[in-house]
């Protein structure tokens, strides 16, 4: 068994304070920066805080900057040296926790609105996108990505425009979406490249795109 | 408020938006954030009836009688066989869509035959699986959401990472929860008319071995035994046949359950002897058996398990057909990962151990949720009766549905007609919760969680005998001892260890209802596997174990089951 080093973002809301702490963890092969997290909490350090949840792939919780780059701890494995911090422009909590609420409550608000006539279960045709849209787990990872997002409360960014256009091409949506997704700033998408997210969900291609061109708003590609 | 539903899950997001549009004011009070519960994890396999394959509900209702074998509580499973199309229904109010054919009806291509069903009564929701309904869920929420401000308003008050800490009780009914909300490090008294208890189960027990999320500690049976309600059934805890055995960041995950060995696939023990054929229409329970008792005689593979051995599939004609299905239905890229290629392929048997995954026991409702305790009410996997003693696949996300609507319905009028109790203060329940912070002691809460969790694998798991039983619940004295003394740091903001001794001691307890339960059913019955006593006992078919606390101990007992 191999020992790997991980250097760990720690922040204490309590006291202000905000430090590099370094662990050595023993690790298997192909062991995950979750299964490290979780022998520091387990053995060496249990007041580091962090999200987790399904322990592979569902939840969506444990998602995290791992070497420069966002990442879920539970699908990442584990390299001789690790540098993991919370996910970027969003407010930390605590160590790897951030404030999910900057962005759930930008959600919020959204209500279903079903055309008159709609019965749950009954005939409707689903555009294929959409399946793949409700896919999202909301890591947060895409915000990190996002150019538009800096985390001001504006602009809604990938998750929430998933979210809006999930509704949107729901066949008996009701809802005014496209004056929705321009309320939470979708313009600024006109000349962007594209979304990206850890699970291959085409968020601009199936979300962004018909949102804008719903709003009227042209987008080169 | 009006009902403050406890949980995260299907459950408690169906009652709390059920009272909510009723008009009622509700706070849904989640340790986790909403929707990250078992129902995320769940793939979505959904109960739907299939009339054109034969269904009924009578067909239905027998399959869960005879799966559960009789242990169930028959006006509840009723309910589940004669409202299971409620769960599709609900599912895709708040927006979510189950696959349609090219005509637009729900398709029956997606229609898989899960564990101990004799019919394909199952909708199966690719590419999302849980998550997607897990997100059908907080889209209802948030379509509903008032502010702490707004209160006057029908609406859903959300309180996400807030951990309820003890049921409040006042003239003899439900008055309120003690709640910490952890990323504030502030604990909040909820003052209610009534409660619906939706925390999901303890499959978290058993960690690493289980594929529960990280928040099933079993709290509300706890809670709930606490302020007064009874529980029934807590020694039948369901170990899905197949999950991972290495490497340990996913020892326990769910691969499948029987149905995906298909009609060639077999078990093989660590010898490579066959052990199973044929098994791919036999209940979790039946197939668990043949494992722990190999498992039990040490005939395992090199990461303590069984060969699963899908290879023979591959020589019918349609095997491909079958690994295709399977290939997009099942955890496979996590196969591959794991195993490797060849295992992916079917090509390589897997390891595989049973894992827990479902507690069919939990807290006695009759059939509007109710439990004994005034204005308290329970729905999904925390209560207990729906599934005897083992659990159909799909089978669980009706029921978080078709009791949660239930749940949240009766608790709304329940606060309707009686009002919420008389305002009270509540400084010793508060202060108990405040002094856990900056305690000093020798070792972490987290380090005792471990010993727990070991514990009951070991002794309290897939096969018991009394001897073990015994030695367990003297070292779970032990370990409530040492749990007293466990350390917290004093910071109050998203404090790890603060959730750490609250789960730990809700932990505890469960731990102890599930040992003395099995300790009291000297028999076999299913999930329930006695070493000393391998066989069911027919005088204890009919019969449920019933747990309660007097004068804060657990008492078990035995109560006849209620056949209407």
């Amino acid at each position: 068994m191999n020992t790997v080093k991980l250097r760990i973002r720690r922040y204490l809301p309590d006291s202000g304070q905000a430090y590099w702490q370094e662990y050595q963890v023993p690790a298997g092969p192909d062991e995950t920066v979750l299964s490290a997290l979780l022998y520091i909490r387990e053995h060496l350090d249990s007041t580091l805080a962090f999200r987790f949840s399904c322990r592979y792939k569902h939840c969506g919780l444990c998602g995290m900057e791992i070497n420069g780059r966002a990442r879920l701890a539970c699908l990442t494995r584990l390299k001789a040296e690790n540098t993991i911090q919370p996910l970027p422009k969003l407010p930390v909590i605590r160590d790897l926790v951030v404030d999910r609420q900057v962005i759930t409550s930008l959600l919020d608000g959204i209500r279903a609105s079903w055309q008159e006539g709609f019965q749950p279960g009954g005939k409707v045709l689903e555009p294929p996108g959409r399946r793949r849209l409700a896919a999202c787990n909301e890591c947060l990872c895409c915000l990190s990505y996002c150019p538009g997002y800096q985390g001001e409360s504006s602009f809604g960014g990938p998750l929430v425009f998933a979210r809006l256009a999930w509704y949107f091409l729901h066949p008996a949506d009701g809802g005014d979406r496209p004056l929705e997704a321009i309320g939470l700033g979708i313009h600024r998408c006109q000349d962007c490249p594209g979304c990206r997210c850890l699970r291959g969900i085409p968020v601009f291609r199936e979300g962004v795109r018909p949102l804008l061109a719903a709003a009227g708003i042209g987008h080169a590609g | 408020m009006d009902v403050v539903c406890l949980g995260g899950g299907g459950a408690a997001v169906a009652a709390a938006v059920t009272a909510a549009r009723l008009g009622g004011r509700i706070a849904l009070v989640s340790k986790e954030p909403v929707g990250y519960g078992d129902t995320r994890i769940s793939l979505g396999f959904t109960l739907y009836p299939n009339p054109a394959g034969g269904d009924s509900p009578e067909a239905l209702l027998a399959d869960l009688l005879v799966g559960g074998e009789h242990l169930n509580s028959l006006q509840l499973t009723e309910l589940i066989a004669l409202k299971a199309g409620r769960a599709v229904e609900m599912v895709e109010e708040f927006g979510h869509l189950y696959r349609r054919d090219r005509e637009g009806n729900i398709s029956r291509v997606v229609f898989a035959r899960s564990g101990g069903h004799r019919i394909s009564r199952t909708l199966s929701c690719p590419p999302g699986g849980g998550v997607a309904i897990a997100n059908a869920l907080r889209a209802a929420v948030q379509g509903l959401v008032v502010s702490r401000t707004d209160l006057r308003h029908a609406g859903v008050l959300v309180m996400e990472e807030t951990v309820a800490c003890r049921l409040l009780l006042r003239e003899g009914r439900i008055a309120g929860v003690v709640c910490l909300d952890l990323a504030r490090g502030e604990t909040v008294v909820l003052e209610c008319g009534a409660l619906v208890m939706a925390t999901g189960g303890a499959g978290w027990l058993y960690y690493p071995n289980t594929d529960c999320t990280r928040g099933a500690t079993g709290d509300g049976y706890a809670l709930a035994a606490e302020a007064g309600a009874e529980l029934q059934d807590m020694e039948q805890v369901q170990f899905i046949p197949f999950g991972f055995t290495h490497p340990s960041s996913i020892r326990g995950i769910h691969i499948g359950e029987p149905s995906i060995a298909g009609p060639r696939g077999v078990l093989k023990n660590g010898e490579g002897k066959v052990v199973l054929a044929d098994l791919h229409r036999m209940t979790r329970a039946a197939v668990t058996r043949v494992m722990a008792l190999e498992l039990q005689a040490g005939r395992t593979t090199p990461h303590g398990g069984l060969w699963l051995d899908l290879s023979g599939n591959l020589q019918e004609a349609d095997g491909r057909q079958l690994w295709e299905q399977s290939r997009q239905r099942w955890a496979m890229d996590c196969v591959r990962r794991a195993y490797g290629e060849r295992a992916y392929r079917w090509e390589e048997p897997w390891e595989v151990v049973p894992t827990s995954h479902y507690c069919m026991g939990g807290l006695v409702t009759d059939a509007h949720c109710a439990t004994r305790v005034p204005g308290l009410y329970a729905a999904g996997q925390v209560q207990g009766g729906i599934h005897g003693a083992n659990r159909l696949g799909s089978v669980s996300l009706a029921e978080v549905f078709i009791f949660g609507e239930i749940a949240g319905r009766e608790a709304l009028a329940f606060s309707r007609r009686h009002g919420c109790p008389a305002s009270g203060t509540y400084g010793e329940e508060i202060q108990a919760v405040d002094k856990l912070f900056g305690r000093r002691g020798e070792e972490t809460p987290v380090a005792v969680k471990g010993r727990l969790h070991r514990l009951m694998w070991e002794q309290v798991g897939l096969m018991r005998h009394r001897a073990g039983l015994l030695s367990a619940l003297a070292e779970i004295a032990r370990l409530r001892e040492q749990a007293a003394q466990t350390r917290v740091v004093p910071e109050r903001r998203y404090n790890p260890e603060i959730l750490d001794v609250l789960e730990l001691s809700r932990m505890l307890d469960v731990a102890e209802m599930i040992t003395a339960a099995a300790l009291l059913r000297e028999e076999t019955r299913g999930a329930h596997l006695r070493e000393d006593f391998p066989e069911p006992v027919e005088a204890l078919g009919t019969k449920n174990v019933v747990q309660w606390m007097e004068n804060d101990r657990l008492q078990t007992g035995w109560r006849e089951v209620k056949a209407v």
